[in-house]
């Protein structure tokens, strides 16, 4: 009259075991859920019965209570309906109880018995991996994925009748075309990516974007309209290193809770990047909603987020950017959950320098000057901060292209791009076998940014803080980035060249100061 | 104190009257507010118009105007209406208002006034001002005039100019606000001068906002705000053109930095031409309209070339060479003692701003090599960078 079957629901990114109890006893005819059950679970009664029905089952003509423990969590998504149908037969005496031990279920139903994929199924299969020793049945549609968690354990079957047949013994658990095979058969071709060749003159632009993919600098562009700003910014994913595995199942975790199909399928191997539309709201971007999904800048995990036109966004929406920069992970907080979303990512932002775009100097500008501050105040010192990249990008006078041959491709860029991080890793581990412990509070081993510098760059940072040029903070970022492009060209010592680089790369700043004071 | 509303009778203190000022710190004493000065400001209140009130003061003493419009039988009341906003007038507030501000008024009977405005029947009559009193009389004037919506290069030029006419001991006159002129009062307040004067086209005391109250507060401190307008009176497309007549009447010199064909600051260049004050114009780049009316004076031989701080000195008569370098700033390096990288980039770089890129792409040389001749060219006093775009910079 009890059964007991194991499933799970989602938090966040994260998921979290759910215990299918099904009791049916005798009483008036009837059913409920309890365990605060949302719309979609409530009406998977509906789907269920007529599921049961349409195999060839019973419906039971008696009182059918469901709980879904632990009680207090909200259960969303149509996740449960498998585990639910399955519970009921087994409350039946339909299945024995053995057929269900040690195994759980995830799938949404379909009318008639068909099994439908779930979003989120990752973060629902690690947390049900220890619960579930004999394996997790799931959507053979989701087949590919699942094995990436759970290999053979992962369960696979195409409808309900199916896995009744299994479960009574009557069959074997269905085959599933191999790996190898699935992964052959689509053909995996490689997401075109717009190459790094194809952009003429912008040489400044184009090293912003090396030195960025590099040092993982965020990056902000400030050019009028048509100076190829969002060209250069498309170009920067194609010069990132591949994920790891690790990264690639963090990544290919965060997609399926969004729901967000990875474009190719299978496990993500290139950086992923999003470039939302500027009208986003602050929820869309750092995740949000009641059942805490993720946004735009955990699906930019690993990858590269755009955001164009950064100066249209809503102020609230730039702000909400500040501490997921700084930490690389979202933390939200809710009247009824907590949870911390992913968002180590590399940002890239366009904007114009005024609300007409012709605002850089020499340009015909023709916003009045409290419009023009009023725009660029959005752009909070604060969120400015978080730029080490500040590059102006004028728009190119088109006979200039004309004696130009196309600069580096993307690859040879790229290659650059590994070694310097390369470099960097090297520093960072010999910096952490000298002092294990770290001097940080965060663990992080900060190295001194102007170790390792030639006079002539001392003199040159010198020359800029005498001239009232760089803050204190500016040093700083100087030193980073300057680290970074010493990095891309092999020297072990910062040289004035590298501190050179450092300052144009950064020099846009002046173009957001709102006015210029006399 | 009390008397002070009340009119006709005798004054207890004809010479002066002090009023404490709430507003003002303890042991502060505001400069005395002498009757006269009480009793223009009210005439000028009343009348509005400036031309009107040197009708109303032509010929009489203040108090005898101030009473005879009081009591409706001043001959320039045509038609009762000064009579009846006389009447309605709380001289206690304007009082009380006038010191607050720490305004002085001077009008064509007073020593300070300055002589060549007193002689000049079309001139203002009245003038008040807030800051330095003595500032009229501090040394030679020179206006700057220009663009307010201007360009970099004028911004950046008329800061150099005022900088350095600022250092050889000239007022440097001007409006407030934004561009050319408030660019050149930066530039003279940041000099050991003498100090900016400021000609404004609204009465003083107007409720200011940003920008403009920052450097309000700056000239005031260091230098003057003058204005034709009693405290109160609003800014007006009138009151503006009147403000060009005072600027230029105050000045020796006016000098035109940035005046588009048909920019405000070429009515004042017609004050010039009326009053026969001569008229500098500092080039800039042909390929601009923002140029284009001070390049039209030159064009009609209405007004002579400056290209540097030291010709508008030799118009105004003290021709010293070139004494006036700003103190603390160093003349260029030769460029012959510098990388033949920074002379292949020095050769590219004049007035108009260029891109990193657009020196990569006609130098032939690497984006390394260009970013570090910028710096040796910029470190030599060569270029300057704003907003990553790079130009040749004023030599000061």
């Amino acid at each position: 009259v009890l059964a007991q079957v194991w499933a799970a629901t989602r938090r966040g990114v994260d998921g979290q075991p759910v215990e299918v109890e099904v009791h049916v006893s005798n009483g008036f005819p009837g059913f409920s859920i309890v365990g605060l059950p949302d719309a979609a679970v409530r009406e998977s009664r509906d789907r269920v019965r007529s599921a049961l029905l349409s195999c060839g089952r019973r419906w039971p003509q008696r009182r059918v209570t469901v709980n879904l423990a632990p009680s207090g969590l909200k259960k969303a998504g149509p996740g449960l309906d498998l585990a639910i149908a399955v519970g009921v037969l087994g409350a039946q005496g339909e299945l024995p109880e053995s057929a269900t031990e040690g195994l759980a279920f995830v799938g949404e139903l379909g009318l008639d018995g068909s099994l439908r994929p779930v979003p989120g199924l990752l973060a629902l299969l690690w947390c049900l991996a220890t619960r579930a020793p004999r394996g997790v049945v799931v959507p053979m549609s989701c087949a590919e994925e699942a094995r990436l968690v759970l290999g053979p354990l992962a369960r696979p079957v195409g409808c309900l009748r199916e896995l009744l047949a299994v479960l009574t013994g009557q069959g074997s658990w269905p085959q599933v075309p191999s790996p190898e095979a699935s992964l052959a058969s689509p053909a995996p071709a490689p997401l075109s990516q717009p190459d790094l060749a194809e952009v003429r003159g912008q040489h400044l632009g184009r090293r912003a974007l090396e030195v960025a993919a590099a040092g993982r600098h965020h990056l902000l562009l400030v050019g009028p309209p048509g100076s190829g700003k969002t060209m250069l910014a498309t170009r920067l994913p194609g010069l990132l290193p591949d994920l790891t595995r690790e990264e690639a199942l963090e990544v290919a975790r965060v997609w399926s809770t969004a729901g967000v199909r990875w474009p190719g399928g299978g496990l993500p191997q290139r950086p992923p990047f999003r470039a939302p539309h500027h009208g986003i709201t602050a929820v869309g971007l750092v995740g949000g909603g009641t059942d805490l999904a993720p946004g735009e800048l955990s699906l930019a995990h690993r990858g590269v987020l755009f955001l164009d036109e950064l100066g249209e966004l809503a102020a609230r929406t730039l702000q909400a950017l500040r501490e997921p920069l700084e930490e690389g992970v979202i933390r939200l907080a809710r009247a009824g959950a907590r949870e911390v979303l992913p968002a180590k990512i590399l940002l890239v932002a366009a904007m114009n320098p005024c609300p007409c775009g012709e605002g850089l100097p020499g340009g015909w500008c023709r916003c009045r000057p409290p419009e023009r501050a009023r725009y660029l105040q959005r752009i909070s010192g604060p969120l400015l901060d978080r730029f080490d990249l500040v590059v102006t990008v004028p728009r190119v006078q088109a006979e200039d292209l004309l004696g130009q041959g196309p600069g580096e491709s993307t690859a040879v860029v790229a290659r650059r791009v590994a070694g310097a991080r390369a470099a960097a890793e090297r520093r960072r581990a010999a910096a952490e076998r000298r002092d294990p412990k770290g001097r940080s509070s965060a663990g992080r081993v900060e190295e001194d940014p102007q170790a390792a510098w030639s006079p002539e760059a001392r003199q040159l940072v010198a020359q800029q803080v005498a001239q009232g040029k760089l803050s204190a903070r500016g040093v700083a970022k100087v030193a980073t980035v300057a680290r970074t492009v010493a990095d891309l060209g092999g020297r072990e010592t910062v040289g004035q060249v590298d501190v050179a680089e450092a300052l144009a790369l950064r020099a846009g700043v002046e173009a957001l100061i709102p006015d210029r004071r006399w | 104190v009390s008397d002070l509303g009340r009119e006709g009778g005798e004054d207890p203190s004809p010479q002066g009257v002090r009023l404490a000022c709430p507003s003002r710190p303890e042991g502060f004493r505001p400069a005395p507010l002498t009757l006269a000065e009480l009793d223009v400001a009210a005439l000028a209140r009343v009348a509005v118009n400036p031309n009107l009130v040197g009708r109303l003061l032509a010929g009489w003493t203040p108090r005898e105007a101030w009473v005879a419009v009081l009591a409706g039988r001043h001959p320039a009341d045509l038609d009762g209406r000064l009579a009846r906003a006389a009447a309605d007038l709380d001289r206690r507030q304007l009082a009380a208002r006038l010191v607050r501000l720490g305004v002085r008024v001077c009008w064509r009977e007073t020593p300070d006034f300055p002589a060549r405005l007193a002689r000049d029947p079309r001139g203002p009559s009245v003038l008040f001002v807030q800051g330095r009193r003595d500032l009229l009389h501090a040394g030679p004037v020179v206006a700057v005039v220009g663009s307010r919506a201007a360009t970099h290069y004028g911004l950046e030029v008329a800061n150099w100019f005022g900088e350095a006419l600022g250092a050889a001991g000239v007022v440097v006159a001007g409006g407030l606000g934004r561009g050319v002129e408030a660019a050149a009062q930066a530039g003279a307040l940041r000099s050991k001068g003498p100090g900016p004067l400021a000609v404004v086209g609204g009465g003083l005391g107007r409720p200011l906002a940003g920008e403009e109250l920052r450097q309000q507060r700056a000239v005031v401190e260091r230098g003057a705000v003058v204005t034709e307008l009693a405290p109160g009176v609003p800014e007006r497309p009138w009151t503006l053109a009147l403000r060009c007549r005072s600027l230029v009447g105050l000045s020796e010199v006016v000098l035109v930095v940035e005046a588009g064909e048909r920019s405000g600051a070429l009515r004042s260049v017609r004050e010039a031409r009326r009053q026969g004050v001569p008229v500098l114009v500092v080039p800039g780049p042909v390929t601009s309209p923002a140029n284009r009316g001070g390049h039209r004076l030159v064009a009609a031989g209405q007004a002579a070339l400056a290209f540097e701080p030291a010709d508008v000195l030799a118009t105004l008569g003290q021709d010293r060479g070139r004494p006036h370098e700003p103190a603390g700033k160093k003349a260029r390096q030769p460029l012959a003692g510098l990388s033949s990288a920074a002379q292949a980039v020095a050769g590219r770089l004049g007035g108009d701003p260029v891109s990193v890129d657009w020196l990569v792409a006609v130098t032939g040389l690497s984006l390394a090599e260009v970013v570090v001749a910028l710096q040796e060219l910029a470190g030599a006093g060569w270029a300057l960078a704003t907003a990553g775009l790079w130009r040749c910079g004023p030599p000061g």
